[in-house]
């Protein structure tokens, strides 16, 4: 009966929580670490979709910016997961880390940038990959970077793609050691690119923990990436912040 | 600590063991599979994350007592420690049409009449009420903790491993938005009045599919983060129907289904929900709705949904008011004659059924008992009272007469009329 309160429902309004990646698409990116990261980020999206279509709490959307001697995103607006198409990404080119800091200041705007939602977002996620070593400036666009509060209150984490890349440039983007993990291989890759994107997805799409032991997200999901690597035997090959451990393992080939 | 593979075998401490047949979901703790255990098709909970071994002595200790209440999917057996590196525990299956309440928060499942949602809030208080008396709280209560069969109203609680004595918490941390204030300011420790305020939250979402705290404010919020989280729903947090502060009121945008809803369940659910989450409540614990008491709201709402006289369809009625409009037909309903027992007053229209926990002033009956219905005297077409309840009612009159209504038997609906259900139970019928 069309007249009854009973049986009008709406969904629930649910905040925005935007994964941000920014992928380096330079020169050395090309062959099997590009191919790896496009199949992976395509394996992992379906998973992140559950994720969002079944959470009372939010909804994800994606944001995906590129970087190679200039920097571009995939699409103008970050879209929501269950809508969200990826264009495999091509490698060529320079490293502009700095310009892609630059690009994702402008965009963590609520006013001129990205992170306009009727209902308000959450904090939110930011993973950045990357196999080398910058080619422009950088300190003066994470420093302008460090002073904007969406990326303060992000969760950062860093994939560091084989041995040749800077692993203290990537510390000085998250901030925490422990949030850059370096892989050797395109297994790895892949599995990393899963578990972190899954990771996060999941505990930062939903309200905080509360307690006296609570911890915060961006914790929380880098405690529970530590812990995913320990448990998993298949991860063993990657290594925490500074750890060298596995340095000297990358094989690069035969994808 | 490694995930399980297919056909693995785990043992447990009662002796049997259980083998594994497949991942069935993930979360933030652990993983849970489905297995074979005494022949059977169980849940087991298998955990990914290191507990301290008074996780492990509170889950042994949850199995060995056993479940309060039908409703949760308890513990049944807990494995032998330090097997893969890790332990679980054995539960039962949450059968498929059985929905989370985000279901419900996101419209993909909804309940097929009011009569089911009061069921389901009825079974979670009675469940909660059992737990608390046993000196035991759940502390954990969110979305993701009840499955609920949308059709009858039907509860499974899941997650009981952080069930605990009061004040001891084994580690869980609850979620913000359902977790009292003074968790959320990291000042307290749960306990059965923690729970009472989550309950509050729980309710309060069945019923108008919004959250209580999430208003103007909350949706004015640019970001959520975890300081603003605190301040939304810690001691600073606001009902969003809170008589004396319009601060967080439902914005029309977004916040329908409360704004909708709020008028159509009764004034009887409303006053209980500004009283549960007042002011008052929010900073003093002992001044929560307890779980007893949300099960007598609940039984006089269910009392007060009633066929309405002139189109047949089912609708609230209001017992205080001389008139109460049919929600289907727009009619105008003049208040029926009551019957009031001890705080019930139930109006006495064709179809209305007087419990057993309301004859017999008992929370530890089952709640769906019947004792006696009003029907229509096909020979008079007058209204009476028919007993159901298997023992013999004495009807005393205004006059001093006294009669006997057997088991089976009826007596008309006349005011002044007194039943004697038991020794401490009388109930009068008024105009």
């Amino acid at each position: 009966m069309e007249n009854d309160p009973f049986e009008i429902v709406d969904e629930i309004p649910r905040k925005v929580m935007t994964i941000f990646y920014l992928v380096d698409t330079s020169g050395s990116m090309s062959g099997a670490k590009i191919g790896a990261l496009n199949t992976a980020v395509r394996e992992t999206l379906p998973i992140i979709e559950e994720i969002s279509t079944n959470n009372p709490d939010s909804k994800i959307k994606i944001a995906v910016l590129e970087f190679s001697s200039r920097c571009e995103w995939m699409y103008p607006t970050p879209i929501d997961v269950t809508s969200f198409e990826w264009r495999d990404l091509q490698a060529g080119g320079l490293t502009s880390l700095g310009g892609a800091y630059d690009n994702l200041s402008q965009k963590l705007s609520q006013s001129h940038g990205f992170m306009k939602e009727a209902t308000g977002s959450f904090a939110p996620v930011i993973i950045l990959l990357s196999d080398g070593a910058p080619t422009d400036q950088t300190e003066y666009a994470l420093d302008k970077l460090k002073a904007n509060n969406w990326f303060k209150v992000a969760t950062k984490v860093a994939i560091a793609i084989g041995d040749d890349c800077v692993k203290s440039t990537l510390i000085d983007f998250t901030g925490n050691e422990e949030a850059v993990l370096t892989v050797h291989n395109v297994d790895e890759l892949k599995k990393v690119i899963r578990m972190v994107s899954v990771t996060a997805s999941r505990v930062n799409s939903k309200n905080t923990s509360a307690g006296k032991d609570a911890p915060d997200k961006a914790t929380e999901t880098i405690n529970t990436i530590q812990t995913d690597i320990a448990n998993d035997p298949t991860l063993k090959g990657i290594d925490v912040g500074n750890s060298t451990a596995n340095a000297g393992t990358d094989v690069w080939s035969g994808w | 600590m490694a995930e399980l593979s297919e056909n693995t075998i785990i043992e447990l401490t009662n002796g049997k063991v259980c083998q594994i047949v497949r991942e069935l979901g993930r979360g933030g703790q652990g993983i849970v599979y489905l297995v074979t255990y005494n022949g059977e098709q169980y849940a087991l909970k298998w955990y990914m994350q290191s507990y301290k071994p008074a996780f492990y002595a509170n889950l042994e200790n949850n199995v060995k007592t056993g479940a309060p209440d039908k409703s949760f999917l308890w513990p049944l057996a807990i494995t032998k420690p330090n097997q893969h590196g890790s332990f679980g525990y054995i539960m039962k299956l949450r059968p498929p049409e059985y929905e989370e309440v985000g279901a419900f928060m996101l419209a993909k499942a909804r309940f097929a009449s009011p009569e089911a949602l009061i069921e389901a809030a009825l079974q979670i208080c009675s469940a909660f009420q059992r737990l608390h008396i046993n000196g035991l709280s759940y502390q954990d209560m969110n979305d993701g903790n009840f499955f609920i069969n949308p059709n009858t109203g039907d509860v499974l609680i899941c997650d009981n491993d952080n069930v605990a004595p009061n004040k001891v918490n084994m580690g869980i941390v609850g979620k913000s938005g359902y977790m009292a204030p003074e968790i959320v300011d990291k000042e307290a420790m749960p306990d059965r009045y923690t729970d009472y305020f989550s309950l509050g939250v729980i309710l309060f979402i069945l019923f108008y599919l919004n959250r209580p705290f999430e208003g103007r404010r909350v949706v004015n919020c640019p970001c959520l983060t975890e300081e603003a989280e605190r301040k939304l729903f810690g001691k600073d947090c606001v009902f969003i129907m809170d008589p004396d502060n319009d601060s967080n009121r439902p914005d029309p945008r977004f916040h329908k289904n409360v704004m909708r809803r709020w008028a159509y369940f009764p004034r009887i659910l409303r006053e209980t929900f500004i009283k549960a989450f007042s002011k008052e409540a929010i900073h003093n614990p002992t001044k929560r709705i307890m779980d007893k008491t949300w099960q007598q709201i609940l039984l006089q709402l269910r009392s007060q949904y009633v066929v309405c006289p002139h189109c047949g369809k089912k609708t609230f009625i209001d017992p205080d008011s001389p008139a109460s409009q049919c929600v289907r037909c727009t009619q105008a309903i003049r208040r029926p004659m009551m019957l009031k027992i001890g705080n019930y007053r139930l109006p006495l229209v064709e179809g209305q059924k007087i419990y057993k926990c309301q004859s017999q002033a008992s929370m530890n009956v089952d709640l769906s008992k019947v004792a006696g219905t009003v029907i229509r005297n096909l020979q008079n077409g007058n209204l009476g009272i028919q007993n159901q309840s298997g023992s013999t009612w004495a009807v005393s009159l205004p006059n001093g007469d006294i009669l006997n209504i057997e088991n089976g038997r009826g007596l008309p609906i006349v005011a002044d009329f007194k039943i004697k259900f038991n020794h401490d139970v009388t109930a009068l019928i008024t105009v």
